[in-house]
């Protein structure tokens, strides 16, 4: 704990050390942390199904996995790197980050915030858990009928739709939380004109869960009523009265503004990378800001482009495929802007930068080949072919992921008080920047060759016999890349180099603070006289935390840990394997789960007083 | 595809036993296998209209797209190499926030791009709007996990799998689905279309080229989705009237295929309780199952399992002994006939021409 630079506080809640304090914990820092820590896992999982299934695809006629268990993997793996991976490693770094960025000592509700991790984490083993019965096998988009008993009946259905719920849940909480924390706990002076474009971009994306996912849950319980009360909302007109393209609608406006929930958050960590590592300022701050909030807002109005050939007719179609294009102005501007930071800059060629300009590289890739398919008649060749598969995984693994490991080298210093090598960080980056491109480019080849997705098994003689082969072997290039990146993190742990405060020249407030930060984060709430402060700080003459003397009787008061956040996800969860294996389960578990909430409400928040020390992790 | 002895693809010759019937089916397929050598879904490759009209899009799509690549990656490359940091000492750069010129002309740039991808997008598909002409050939597609059920109610045909339609004519494809959601795709003739239960989509294409074109369903629609394919022959307008009227006449099965006749049409298995006739429908006779395809006149198709093997008396017999050994998961059981049995149906089927 680097606490030497600051005086240490009067008084401070106990934080022991071990199992119970993380069990307990509401430190956002530490919640962030178990966020990373437990989506790496799962990101880890959802990419050994990933490469099962190229095994499988590496030749034609192969046999490696039956039909069904390779529908149960690329359900799951689509699931789990949707919400079980990319979302929770966002949350990973809004946790972490959003507070000290805005200058904060936490989020605005703490409990509720690691209520959120203990019911992602549940969640997350509760679907998992599926394959013991067999997973859900119906695609991640889990399309009605298909998904109704008489297709689907195996319990994987039931999993999926409680899983997704609990996970949706937890979203939702958390969002709730980072709007919350964003709008009300800023430091003096940090007005939106000054917020850090990681921190916007965390308030888009709170926003946009909050819209999405309700309609969504909404069409899962439909869902769980069809499979299991008989109902028919999905079940087509002439037999029950139901629409299976309801489903659809219902999915989809959910399903795209995802895409967005998923990208926003890199987009934002590069907008801190590039600036940060260029020594000059993001380029159109404002313009940057904007095009994310249009992102945001147009999201909502392209779902049916997923739906282009389901005959809704040339209207619908063309309405959709307009809005869909427009998403190019706001993504160009973004993209431009981000070169134009680069340029003229003083590049630091840093591993964190090396992920932030893949990340521009292969998103423009992604967003072009996405434009393409906007076109409706361009889509119907498209839609459902491996071309689809190879755009949206420029966009999430070179874009998504790729911010978010250019993320992790970034912020990593500040989370541990270590550096992530950086010569380990370069190969890693190539490695997954070759890796992916070899995987998913010729993909566009393989779509464009007829190859449908979701297929376990092809025959030889349709030309897609090479181009698999290589997509295989660049999937492996990608798994050794990850292997890469947990040696470099062993690495860092036991002997990395020491970070100190500041180890990149930071411009924003988190690197104001040591790392890791104290569990107060800020012995005194800074003043924020610009956009940079902690750049203006140290280039100009726009002082830091003003208030610093003022401040130095003032008690810090810190949110005392909880168990109730843990056994109210814990019951909420077990009510759903509940609903699956056993009533009485579930009946006890909702109960369990009132009991916590009712504790919770009765439980004195309080701070402990008398014990003294700022204890990190 | 599981490794059944003697089983062969859809690509390579089709074997045909009867030596009357295979004279004509060589007239017919002959100059198919001739015209395409190797299957190919690409959509690079139209052979129809619709497909033509899709490519024809794309293309430019594609062009400004690796225009578009070539600037903003170039940029990236520059300004990474050209503005690295050579030194720790290197001075600070100027602090440029923007340029409200500069960035008002890269919000317009691509706004530009955008009107044109959509003004070319509405071209094509204000033409792929038109309504089928009046000689256009109606078919109606049906999906069905995990096969195609093939219609032409103007003809009073019903098949499976496997498409004929003649070239340079309208073909009004009508695309319904039995059970759960699939998707049209030929792609080499037309863009995809979805099978929708409830619903009846439309797509319309006219080909332009002889040849035996290869389909598969292209919506994930359960275990077997991978092994949904189907098969459309083009062909001359002469060889569609020769085909339709082999279509509609019911032959007399004799000899062995007449025992085959009598199994498919009454027996059913005392051990499993099935039987052909409850799934199976022949036209002018009394199997008139709906469960399974149609299989009149299955004789005179080239495929067995939606496109998946060729249609030879091994792969028939090896079929009907277990569909689930070459196609997992199909809904078609095993029957419980013993291998005599299993040699009579099979007689029987490809005597049905």
């Amino acid at each position: 704990m680097a606490t030497a630079t600051h005086p240490r506080p009067i008084t401070l809640p106990s934080s022991e050390s071990g199992v119970w304090s993380w069990i307990t914990t509401v430190d956002h820092k530490r919640i962030g942390i178990l966020y990373l820590v437990t989506a790496f896992v799962f990101f880890i999982a959802a990419g050994i199904e990933a490469l099962i299934m190229r095994l499988q695809l590496a030749a034609p006629n192969q046999e490696l996995v039956s039909g069904d268990m390779f529908n149960q993997l690329f359900t799951m793996h689509g699931t789990a790197m949707i919400f079980m991976a990319i979302m929770p490693l966002n949350a990973a770094f809004f946790n972490f980050l959003v507070p000290l960025m805005i200058g904060a000592r936490d989020v605005a509700y703490p409990r509720l915030n690691a209520f959120s991790y203990w019911l992602f984490l549940f969640a997350g083993l509760f679907l998992n858990a599926s394959f013991i019965g067999g997973a859900p096998n119906v695609g991640w988009f889990a399309y009605a009928p298909l998904t109704e008993k008489l297709y689907s009946p195996t319990t994987g259905v039931e999993f999926w739709i409680l899983g997704l719920a609990l996970l949706g849940a937890a979203s939702i909480v958390a969002a709730i939380n980072f709007i919350v924390t964003i709008l009300n706990m800023r430091a003096p002076g940090m007005t939106f004109r000054r917020l850090p474009v990681f921190v916007w971009m965390t308030l888009i994306t709170s926003f946009l869960i909050v819209l999405a996912f309700p309609p969504f849950t909404v069409a899962t319980i439909l869902l769980y009523f069809d499979r299991v009360l008989g109902s028919t909302f999905f079940i087509p007109a002439g037999e029950a009265g139901g629409n299976p393209l309801l489903w659809q609608h219902m999915f989809w406006f959910m399903g795209h503004p995802e895409v967005y929930i998923l990208i926003l958050p890199a987009m934002g960590a590069v907008s801190e990378i590039l600036p940060t590592f260029s020594r000059k300022p993001l380029f159109g701050y404002t313009a940057v800001v904007f095009s994310g909030i249009s992102i945001g807002f147009l999201g909502f109005t392209v779902w049916a482009h997923h739906m282009f050939v389901v005959g809704l007719g040339t209207v619908v179609n063309a309405a959709f495929s307009v809005s869909t294009i427009l998403i190019a102005i706001p993504t160009g501007v973004k993209v431009l802007n981000w070169s134009a930071t680069l340029f003229r800059g003083s590049i630091s060629l840093k591993t964190p930068l090396y992920f932030a300009v893949g990340f521009v590289a292969l998103f423009t890739i992604g967003g072009l080949s996405g434009m393409m398919h906007a076109s409706p008649p361009v889509d119907a060749q498209q839609s459902d072919s491996y071309w689809i598969v190879a755009h949206l995984h420029y966009v999430l693994f070179g874009g998504s992921i790729m911010g978010i490991f250019g993320g992790l080298y970034y912020w990593w210093p500040k989370m541990t008080g270590r550096l992530l090598n950086d010569s380990i960080g370069k190969v890693q980056f190539w490695l997954a920047f070759i890796g992916m491109n070899v995987t998913f480019g010729p993909m566009h080849i393989l779509g464009n060759d007829g190859m449908p997705r979701r297929i376990y098994t092809y025959s030889s003689g349709q030309g897609w016999d090479e181009w698999n082969l290589v997509a295989t072997i660049g999937s492996f290039v990608i798994a050794l890349s990850m292997l890469l990146f947990l040696y470099n993190v062993w690495l860092s742990l036991i002997r990395g180099e020491e970070a100190g405060n500041d180890p990149w020249d930071g411009q924003t407030l988190e690197w104001s603070i040591p790392s890791p930060p104290p569990l107060y984060n800020f012995r005194t709430i800074p003043v924020v006289g610009s956009n940079r402060p902690f750049w203006d700080s140290k280039y100009s003459d726009i002082p830091l935390a003003e208030a610093v003397e003022d401040a130095e009787e003032e008690e810090i008061h810190m949110p005392p840990p909880s168990y109730w956040p843990a056994v109210v996800a814990l019951g909420l969860s077990l009510a759903a394997v509940g609903l699956i294996y056993s009533y009485p389960l579930a009946i006890v578990s909702v109960l369990a789960m009132f009991a916590g909430i009712f504790a919770w409400t009765k439980e004195s928040t309080e701070m402990s007083h008398g014990e003294t020390g700022a204890q990190g992790y | 595809m599981p490794p059944v002895r003697g089983v062969r693809g859809p690509i390579g010759t089709v074997r045909y036993r009867n030596p009357a019937l295979l004279a004509a089916a060589v007239a017919i397929i002959a100059p198919l296998l001739a015209a395409c050598g190797e299957l190919t879904q690409s959509t690079q490759q139209p052979v129809a209209d619709n497909a033509r009209q899709i490519q024809d899009l794309f293309m430019p799509i594609l062009w400004i797209s690796a225009i578009i690549f070539v600037l903003v990656q170039g940029a990236l490359i520059y300004s990474v190499i050209r503005y690295r940091r050579r030194s720790e000492s290197d001075p600070i750069p100027v602090q440029v926030h923007g340029d409200t010129r500069l960035e008002a002309l890269w919000t317009v740039a691509p706004a530009v791009i955008v009107v044109v991808v959509a003004v070319m997008t509405f071209r094509t598909m204000a033409v792929q709007a038109e309504a089928p002409p009046p000689d256009a050939l109606k078919v109606v597609v049906e999906g069905h996990q995990w096969w195609w059920k093939v219609v032409y109610p103007d003809l009073g045909i019903e098949t499976a799998n496997e498409i004929y339609v003649p070239i340079d004519r309208a073909i009004d494809v009508s695309v319904e689905s039995d059970d759960v959601i699939h998707s049209f795709w030929f792609p080499q003739i037309a863009g995809k279309i979805d099978a929708i239960p409830g619903r009846t989509n439309r797509t319309l294409f006219t080909v332009e080229k002889i040849g035996r074109y290869q389909g598969q369903c292209a919506e994930f629609c359960g275990f077997a989705h991978a092994q949904m394919k189907m098969l459309l022959f083009a062909v001359t307008e002469a060889d569609f009237e020769s085909w339709t009227a082999a279509m509609k006449s019911t032959p007399a099965p004799q000899g062995l295929a007449q025992q085959g006749a009598e199994i498919f049409n009454t027996f059913i298995s005392p051990t499993t309780g099935r039987g052909c006739f409850i799934c199976h429908t022949v036209d002018g006779t009394s199997a008139q199952g709906t469960l399974g395809p149609s299989l009149t006149a299955l004789g005179s198709r080239s495929t067995l399992g939606a496109a998946l093997i060729d249609n030879t008396t091994e792969n028939l017999t090896a079929w009907i002994r277990n569909p689930a050994d070459i196609k997992p998961g199909v809904l078609m059981p095993v029957v419980g006939l013993d291998d005599d049995q299993i040699a009579a149906v099979v007689a029987y089927l490809q005597s049905l021409r």
